[in-house]
């Protein structure tokens, strides 16, 4: 039954097919016939002087010691640390600013206004990382505009201090950045969600006498609450991606030494250091845990909200 | 409720005065004390970004790949997803998880590098095309439009003696416009901001940079030799980054009309549907 089933949508669709054809050779040719080289994390050195890659894939030894080095090298353990740092602090500080600027962009009522401000908070996103940090290298820069300000208020011990090379202040800027990048666009998730909640509720409390802190804490926040918790689980779910983009963008050569992240990290060893199969094998860790989380988080995502996350 | 404007008003004004400080920068014939408004007002940063043939080959450069990138990318996403809406599609299952696995999965930078080397698309600005042109969430953007196109529509052009490709270009393209526009926004914006992909497989062509590689290069510093010997250049290098950086944020800000008009639309559409 299923088989002539199948052979009849065969028939039907074999020219639909088709159309999956640029896709499928694309995905096979720059995303799965690569992932055949992760087998190099488990082989000694290259020796590329020797061999063009395939021989040195062929003449390496097989090894687990790049896995063993990981955990003894206080390098990998360091930028590990970093990363969960600066993710958690990210979700911690970041995550529920968006929910605060849609519930209060939702309370202005002149269409006008909350218009206007929707398309200042949405532009950051669209930037790109050069820029970004491009912006802000000048903003916090020795002589630039935040230092200025402060030495006016008579914070002035500042105004020799270029923020960007400061790794102390590294994390703030981190925050700061993708906070100001962030924000404003990821709120538009809430936005949607708020704006789909029926008038009626709010008219009904109108009446009884609640105040718009009431209505916001009783009517909106529950009704909102399942996209807070998939968005929530999502952020969780890339805990392993500090945000590559964003960092070796700000990286310079005073805060590389003490914020390398496992992104930078993989970048340094592998293209910069030549250390291939030891990168291989970093990266190789970092996209098992990654993968581990998502699937967690899905599998907590479909219990909780009855939808998976991907 | 006052309190509503003034937290919005400080929020939008954070997001929006490190931009106009820029541009007053972009525009000042000094760097200290530059707040919203230039200081000394003249054109000198621009003429020395244009006078830079790097910038203009980077521009040039981004401006093919974000457009061929686009092209090529709207394509094969634009197929993949029309054959996934059919919910009769042999093997759908199949080709939906080969698309996942490509979107959660990835050999890493190293296994990539050396395959691109392999088969010589490394150093050439094919490799800034090709390895992000596959991407499952947009396949599932215009799939989920797909779907919302009736049947009937397909079956009377069938009917009509219509080949597969006909059907396509004259009754689904036609009917997609809003989601091509959407996704291929995205797209575009996508491909003019990536800087990764320079990064990585062009580690001997620097004349194949894109502008978002180029200003990251300026602001590091690799730059700077340009600079020595030039006194007004190396003391307005500020300026000049500003500059720059206004210049590559020019298509992001012409094409932001029609992002707002259809991204965001789309965007809170798939929110809501749930």
């Amino acid at each position: 039954m299923a088989k002539a089933l199948l052979k009849q949508r065969l028939k039907k669709h074999w020219s639909t097919l088709l159309f999956l054809l640029p896709a499928v050779v694309l995905g096979i040719v720059f995303s799965y016939i690569p992932m055949v080289g992760i087998l190099m994390a488990f082989k000694t050195e290259l020796n590329l002087f020797r061999y063009d890659v395939f021989d040195a894939f062929f003449h390496a030894e097989w090894t687990f010691s790049h896995f063993r080095a990981l955990f003894g090298g206080k390098e990998f353990l360091t930028a590990l640390g970093n990363t969960l740092l600066i993710s958690v602090l990210k979700i911690v500080v970041l995550f529920p600013l968006p929910i605060i600027v849609a519930l209060c962009l939702c309370e202005i009522k002149n269409k006008h206004v909350s218009r206007l401000m929707q398309s200042m908070i949405f532009l950051p996103h669209f930037l790109s990382w050069s820029v970004v940090t491009g912006i802000f290298t000048n903003v916090f820069a020795q002589n630039g505009i935040v230092n200025n300000v402060l030495a006016i208020f008579g914070l002035s011990s500042d105004n020799i201090v270029n923020w960007y090379t400061q790794p102390g202040r590294f994390v703030f800027l981190v925050l700061f950045t993708d906070g100001w990048k962030g924000v404003g666009w990821s709120s538009i998730v809430y936005i949607a969600a708020i704006n789909a909640i029926s008038t009626d509720y709010y008219e009904a409390a109108r009446l009884d006498g609640a105040s718009k802190w009431r209505q916001i804490r009783n009517i909106t926040l529950p009704l909102i609450k399942g996209t807070i918790v998939t968005m929530l689980i999502m952020r969780i779910c890339y805990i392993m991606d500090a945000g590559f983009d964003q960092i070796y963008t700000m990286h310079n050569a005073a805060t590389k030494q003490t914020w390398q992240i496992i992104g930078t990290y993989i970048y340094e060893r592998g293209l910069l250091q030549g250390n291939y199969t030891f990168s291989t094998a970093v990266g190789l860790f970092n996209s098992v845990i990654a993968l581990i989380m998502i699937g967690l988080g899905n599998f907590v995502a479909k219990r909780t909200t009855g939808k998976g996350v991907i | 409720m006052a309190i509503v404007y003034v937290f919005m008003t400080v929020f939008v004004l954070l997001c929006v005065i490190p931009i106009i400080h820029v541009l007053a920068l972009s525009f000042s014939s000094a760097y200290m004390r530059v707040g919203l408004i230039p200081r000394g007002f003249r054109f000198y940063s621009y003429k020395m970004v244009f006078a830079d043939s790097g910038f203009i080959a980077a521009f040039g450069m981004s401006l093919f790949v974000a457009a061929a990138g686009t092209a090529i990318s709207l394509v094969v996403n634009f197929f993949a997803a029309y054959a996934l809406s059919k919910p009769d599609l042999p093997f759908r299952r199949f080709f939906t998880i080969f698309f996942i696995v490509i979107m959660l999965f990835s050999g890493g930078i190293i296994p990539n590098f050396l395959w691109f080397k392999a088969i010589g698309i490394i150093d050439t600005p094919l490799v800034l095309l090709l390895p992000m042109a596959v991407q499952f969430y947009y396949i599932m953007l215009i799939a989920t439009y797909f779907e919302n196109i009736p049947q009937s529509v397909e079956d009377a052009a069938r009917i009509d003696g219509a080949n597969k490709m006909q059907l396509l270009w004259r009754i689904i393209v036609p009917m997609s416009v809003p989601i091509i526009i959407t996704v291929g926004l995205y797209i575009l914006v996508g491909y003019w901001n990536n800087y990764q992909l320079a990064l990585y497989y062009l580690p001997t062509k620097v004349k194949y940079y894109p502008l978002s590689m180029f200003i990251l290069n300026f602001i590091n510093g690799s730059a700077i030799n340009d600079y020595v010997g030039d006194i007004e250049k190396a003391n307005h290098k500020h300026n000049i980054e500003a500059a720059l950086i206004v210049l590559s944020m020019i298509p992001i800000i012409l094409a932001y009309p029609f992002t707002l008009k259809y991204m965001a639309k789309g965007t809170s559409v798939g929110a809501v549907k749930e």
